[in-house]
């Protein structure tokens, strides 16, 4: 399924990187979200939902 | 009705049950009104209980964390004295908060801090040992839920361990319950150590927090050093407060439930006890004066218009009860499957820098804890527990145990 994060909108809380390392990593210099996987398995759609809704930025879209 | 100011606010708590947030600010989350709260300083901010409203509002740029602004309504006599005029990643709006925090982030990114877990385990474990050679009943707040926290902040900032019955008096007055003077008193006498601190760590650098910024963000002039002093001085105060008191709160609640205790006790399974984690963290939300800011234009929130120049609080305890979110809130379910969705750390931008370190803290050193003393019960009567109400942050003031 298609994954898009906004790294302008980040703010850097870690809070995707620490539910689901194999999908979101963080910058080492700034924290900023890095997309490791912008296609995952539809298998983590639930998972993927919850990391969007948990973003404090909103800075996750899952869609498709 | 307009004009009618709500008088309850942090509100008192049922003397039945410490843990659940006040009746009134459950009532009136249920209501799904917006009321203004009558503070002392006549700015009477709106109080949003919801968990929907309070995550917008958090998030929504219209509302400012800059206690400087026009109608800013401050927690109390204690904050205004002494963290209210500071200029850091608490008080910056964007774009200057983006800025500072790029700075300090790097330092708590959720990669950074693992490298942490030996010592934290370490610090817990030695804690341990301590109590277990020490006289009963012993006190679990001061020896073992304060000292945790303390002594891994010191070991993040490269502070002294020495020096941390100092600041953590002066921290405590800072932001309990005490008096303008008192505040005022202890938030100085923070500032003069934390100038000497920094003025120390710039002849003398060690391998922490500190030395590493001044290196690489005070040096080339990305943080003023006025900046750094009121960053270092807010990790200090908000740096072991708030883990020292979810960890004891999160104790007592486990010892009301001893089915759920010797689950958390007994389990090899890492999931189930993070997953503990966050539900003690929603259920306990212990940070009960709730996070301020203020409308920089209209807005609005609940279909309430909110004015520029008016402040608004967001209750997060009662959010992390909001049954739209959270079925049953009120009880205590460690498998509750949307727990992490609380909002004990906050929402938005502001949201806690620290959040993964006091993770950190608390998925190790409840369940050691446990297994370390498997007979641990209260040395005194539930009842006799007494709680601070007017602190910023809710906690045991004594947890008097046994094992």
């Amino acid at each position: 399924m298609k994954l898009t994060v906004d790294q302008h909108r980040c703010v850097s809380s870690g809070n995707c990187a620490l539910a689901m390392p194999e999908v979101f990593d963080q910058r080492d210099d700034d924290g900023v979200v890095v997309l490791l996987d912008s296609d995952p398995p539809d298998a983590l759609s639930a998972e993927l939902r919850e990391a969007e809704d948990m973003c404090p930025a909103q800075a996750i879209t899952v869609g498709g | 009705m307009d004009d009618e100011l709500f008088d309850e606010f942090p509100g008192k708590r049922a003397d039945v049950c410490p843990f659940d947030p006040p009746p009134a600010l459950t009532s009136l989350r249920e209501s799904g009104r917006l009321v203004r709260v009558r503070s002392a300083d006549g700015h009477n901010p709106w109080l949003i209980t919801g968990y929907q409203d309070g995550r917008t509002a958090l998030a929504d740029p219209a509302f400012s964390a800059d206690p400087t602004m026009p109608g800013w309504s401050e927690k109390g006599d204690a904050f205004r004295a002494t963290l209210g005029t500071d200029k850091n990643l608490r008080t910056m709006d964007d774009p200057e908060h983006a800025a500072q925090k790029r700075m300090l982030v790097q330092e708590f990114t959720v990669k950074r801090l693992s490298a942490m877990q030996p010592a934290i385990r370490k610090i817990v474990d030695d804690r341990l040992e301590e109590l277990a050679v020490g006289p009963q009943p012993a006190d679990l707040i001061s020896q073992f839920t304060m000292q945790v926290p303390i002594v891994v902040i010191c070991e993040l900032l490269g502070v002294p361990y020495e020096d941390s019955e100092f600041f953590a008096e002066r921290s405590e007055k800072a932001i309990g319950d005490s008096t303008y003077e008192e505040a005022a008193q202890a938030g100085a006498d923070l500032r003069e150590y934390v100038v000497d601190l920094v003025a120390k760590r710039e002849r003398e650098p060690n391998d922490g927090l500190i030395s590493r910024i001044i290196a690489q963000h005070v040096a080339s002039g990305a943080m003023s050093r006025r900046e750094l002093i009121d960053t270092v001085r807010l990790l200090i105060i908000a740096g072991f407060e708030t883990t020292a008191n979810q960890l004891g709160m999160s104790i007592l609640v486990l010892l009301q439930h001893p089915d759920i205790l010797a689950e958390i006790r007994d389990t090899d399974d890492e999931a189930l006890i993070n997953n503990a984690v966050e539900e003690l963290l929603r259920f306990l939300s212990i940070v009960h004066q709730g996070r301020r800011r203020v409308a920089v234009r209209d807005v609005e929130v609940a279909g309430c218009p909110i004015r520029a120049g008016q402040p608004i609080i967001v209750a997060a305890n009662t959010g992390d009860r909001d049954p739209a979110v959270f079925p049953n809130p009120d009880v205590l379910d460690i498998r509750r499957p949307n727990a992490k969705a609380h909002v004990a750390f906050g929402y938005g931008i502001h949201q806690c820098l620290g959040q993964h370190l006091s993770r950190m803290e608390l998925r190790y050193a409840i369940p050691a804890l446990l297994r370390r003393f498997p007979g641990l019960q209260l040395a005194v009567p539930f009842d006799e527990i007494s709680f601070k109400e007017g602190a910023t942050v809710y906690g045991a003031a004594t947890l008097p145990v046994r094992w």
